[in-house]
């Protein structure tokens, strides 16, 4: 196994023995929004980080996954394990629809339409009332318990059950994404982002491997997105607006796009840092705004490309005293 | 029925005159210089909140004020393009489209800070009495406030294609490598299409303040109507930004009067998707797809 | 050697008003070397586009192996085994120099994808083949030194050898090389000669040429087409293009006709 794989365990492991030593409910409320985050921002990743694409619309999927399991739930009665399911499909269904229709589209014209895609779906979340409530939104989900056979039923209700839950989706998420992305197809994805034309005339069809990863990124976001709305049993138009887009880019960018690990540290640390400075509201934002500004022109490649960049200052210095 | 969307009409230019000033700046930036700058709608929340200042709180003329925000937004479009565009200049599209998402979550909180969440009117001279022209009624601010868009709009023109400095920016967008040749200082030409495009927004933003309101919030949508623009326009099309302008304006004006206003915002969008659904090369010939 | 693996069937491409190919025919045959020559402008680089996809002709056809390919994606014509590199020099620019080897090898390593999540045996041995095959163009191409550097930290000549290990890496059976020998000094140009004969002998690869270096041309080439505002005006060995009147004026400048 490589590197990525071995730290993304080690992860795993800490993660789940975090619940019992802490013992803080509101603590584990935040690791909870934190995992939720740490599927949404790896799954935009895949196609902002490994295709190289700016798709500003993956709160669509988000939405569309939110949505679909307050539905399926609410109105058709079905079990919350299957409005997971629910939620992941139509995510996916979504970015196979919207990814179709845009991926063919150069740079600028992409960023603008999977925007609009976004926007649109918002608009009719908060319009369509017979289907969404409207503004209102949908309340009142329950818990996702999830049946394992006759009698016997896991009980999601307490904060560390929804932790549990929420780290076996990550490590669900982080798994197919990893095989993907060391597999012959993620090289393809990558070998697009790094020289479309090179990976043509290897033999890569660009349009069949972004669709690929859009559509898996997608489908996470969308099962992020029906996790969201059993663990905060309400869903309004705000889940498609552009606040959570920000998020989960700031958390990519931040992390370091185009690793696995960098979106899992990135979504861990500012959700935390989210909370605490909380207090100071439009500083806090202000602060993100620089940071944005910050790592795009100093540290491209995020937190986890700072070691190898100090490592880099350090040898340059060496190399200079010599 | 008639006279109403004849109301509705002109209702719809006059949002439409603002619609193409702002995507008049945005067409620069985005069209020539190829940078998805999502910080536009916070350069024209600048222009208003800025005028408001010296109008409502210092008590200046509004002519002076207007010309004062055209230097200080100019000079800030060009300190943007100087520290945080130009080293992005030779990356993709997505190091300059993020790094203008940040500038724009920087700005709009920032602004919050300084002048809060309340609505301010920009002050003018004008009278708000309303004017009747026939059947139709509209106010003698909203009149001039589109005169100075439109002088503004032929200003831009006259400057692009009569001007020494127009001239260098043709040249220079059309083929960098032979303008730098003939000694065009290709670099000085960015940095001042930058600053045009921002002082161009801030001005929209300026003028609409006094009609309607400014607020530091309202950036994000006048961005995502200036992208539409653009894209419904064509890229760079100077003609095609004060049409697409002028359709939308009317176009949702028409539909929110008629239809439904809860919808009237996703016009814009529905046209942009249909367009490159139907037409990718844009309205105007311009390639969007990639080989 | 006598077998037409390519043929160019009365291929044009127009750009506007302007036939930057007109009516182009010629055939590479299987096993050769075949050159591709003809002042800046004459339509080299687009005719190499139209074989390979990247630009579709206005009217004519392309053949390969027989089939017909006229118009086929990028990625379709690569992956019948003609695979070409670019001019201006083209890589992986972020990976390393042995994943920019591993990565030319996407068709050769291509499974069913529900493999991507269940790998299994069939991959890993599929993955040990790619590696092994990976050092063994790494050491063909001398960039043992290079392996573990981001390719856009290479030195030009190292870059041009990398460009060229990636078609390789393809597993094509027509290489279509353009310019490889630009901005190489001579040593450098007399081992791409050496290395396009191996390849061509031992390897069995036919290969298409563009190159302005005629030192080049000359010695690697069993055939020679040549280009002149978009027409070819002569086609043959070496030697009689060598001396071949219309090239020589072309070469000088003028067009035909002209005194």
């Amino acid at each position: 196994m490589r590197g990525e794989g071995r730290i993304l365990l080690a992860l795993l492991a800490v993660a789940a023995v975090l619940p019992l030593v802490i013992h803080d409910d509101y603590f584990l409320h935040l690791l909870v929004v934190a995992g939720f985050y740490v599927i949404l921002a790896s799954s935009l990743n895949l196609i902002v980080g490994y295709v190289g694409e700016l798709s500003l619309g993956h709160a669509a999927y988000l939405g569309l996954g939110a949505y679909a399991a307050a539905l399926v739930t609410t109105r058709l009665g079905l079990s919350p394990a299957l409005s997971l399911l629910a939620g992941a499909a139509a995510g996916g269904i979504g970015g196979l629809v919207i990814g179709a229709l845009t991926l063919r589209l150069k740079g600028p014209y992409f960023v603008i339409v999977t925007l609009s895609f976004a926007e649109v779906l918002r608009l009719v979340a908060s319009n369509w009332v017979e289907l969404t409530n409207g503004p209102m939104g949908i309340s009142g989900l329950k818990p996702p318990d999830l049946a394992l056979g006759r009698g016997l039923v896991l009980a999601v209700h307490s904060q560390a059950a929804f932790f549990y839950l929420v780290l076996v989706l990550a490590t669900l998420a982080l798994f197919v994404m990893y095989r993907f992305v060391h597999s012959n197809m993620g090289r393809a994805a990558i070998a697009i982002r790094e020289n479309r034309h090179v990976a043509q005339s290897v033999g890569i069809d660009p349009f069949f491997y972004a669709l690929a990863a859009f559509v898996l990124g997608a489908l996470f976001a969308g099962l992020a997105g029906a996790f969201y709305a059993h663990y905060f049993t309400y869903v309004g138009p705000e889940v498609f607006g552009f606040s959570f887009m920000m998020s989960m880019l700031i958390m990519v960018l931040v992390g370091g796009k185009g690793t696995l690990i960098g979106p899992v540290l990135g979504a861990v640390l500012v959700t935390l840092a989210d909370e605490y400075l909380r207090e100071a509201q439009q500083l806090r934002l202000t602060l993100f705004g620089l940071l944005v500004i910050a790592v795009v022109l100093f540290f491209p490649e995020g937190l986890v490309g700072l070691p190898a960049k100090l490592r880099r200052a350090a040898a340059m210095r060496g190399e200079a005293r010599q | 029925m008639l006279d109403l969307a004849l109301q509705f009409t002109v209702n719809g230019l006059v949002v439409g005159a603002f619609y193409a000033l702002s995507a008049l700046g945005l067409t620069l930036i985005l069209g020539l210089m190829e940078v998805v700058n999502f910080a536009h709608g916070e350069f024209y929340m600048m222009g208003g909140i800025i005028a408001y200042y010296l109008t409502g709180v210092l008590g200046l003329d509004f002519f002076a004020s207007l010309a004062i925000v055209v230097l200080v937004m100019g000079a800030f479009g060009w300190v943007v393009d100087r520290l945080l565009i130009r080293p992005l200049r030779s990356k993709d599209t997505l190091s300059t489209a993020l790094v203008t998402i940040g500038l724009s979550i920087f700005l709009v909180n920032t602004f919050l800070l300084l002048a809060g969440t309340a609505p301010h009117k920009v002050a003018t001279p004008f009278p708000t009495a309303p004017l009747l022209l026939g059947p139709v009624v509209i106010n003698e601010t909203r009149l001039f406030a589109v005169a100075v868009a439109a002088v503004a709009i032929l200003g831009t023109h006259l400057l692009i294609h009569r001007t020494r400095l127009g001239g260098a920016m043709r040249a220079t967008f059309q083929n960098k490598e032979a303008a730098a040749l003939v000694g065009i200082d290709v670099e000085r030409i960015y940095g001042f299409t930058f600053a045009l495009g921002t002082t161009m927004a801030a001005v929209s933003g300026a003028l609409l303040g006094s009609i309607y309101v400014a607020q530091p919030t309202v950036g994000g949508l006048v961005s995502l109507k200036a992208f539409v623009v653009v894209i419904l326009g064509g890229m760079g099309s100077f003609a095609g930004a004060v049409i697409g302008g002028l359709i939308l304006g009317v176009a949702e004006s028409l539909w929110g009067g008629f239809v439904s206003s809860g919808y009237q915002d996703v016009i814009g969008f529905a046209f942009v998707i249909l367009l490159l659904l139907v037409r990718p090369y844009g309205l105007f010939h311009i390639r969007s797809e990639r080989v | 050697m006598s077998a037409a693996l390519l043929e160019l069937d009365g291929v044009s491409r127009h750009f506007g008003g302007l036939a930057a190919v007109r009516e182009v025919s010629f055939a590479a045959r299987s096993g050769e070397i075949l050159s591709l020559i003809g002042p800046n402008g004459a339509g080299k680089t687009t005719t190499f586009n139209l074989i390979t996809g990247f630009l579709r002709p206005s009217s004519g056809r392309v053949r390969f192996r027989g089939a017909d390919i006229t118009g086929l994606k990028p990625h379709r014509v690569a992956s019948l085994g003609v695979v070409r590199t670019f001019q201006k020099t083209n890589v992986f620019g972020g990976l390393s120099v042995f994943d920019n080897i591993v990565t030319g090898q996407y068709l050769k390593a291509r499974l069913p994808y529900w493999r991507t999540w269940f790998p299994g045996r069939v991959a890993s041995a599929r993955d040990a083949d790619m590696r092994r095959n990976t050092e063994r163009l790494l050491d063909f191409l001398d960039l043992k030194r290079r392996r573990d550097d981001p390719a856009m930290s290479l030195p030009y000549g190292d870059l041009r050898r990398l460009e060229i290990a990636i078609a390789l890496a393809a597993g094509p059976e027509l290489l279509l090389l353009d310019e490889p020998a630009a901005g190489l000094n001579t040593a450098e140009a007399k081992d791409l000669v050496r290395l396009l004969r191996v390849v061509n002998r031992d390897w069995g690869l036919s290969i298409l040429l563009v190159e302005h270096n005629m030192g080049v041309v000359m010695e690697a080439s069993h055939r020679i087409v040549v280009l002149n505002f978009g027409e070819k005006i002569a086609e043959g060995t070496p030697d009689a293009i060598r001396s071949d009147e219309r090239v020589i004026a072309a070469y000088l400048g003028r067009r035909q006709g002209e005194p």
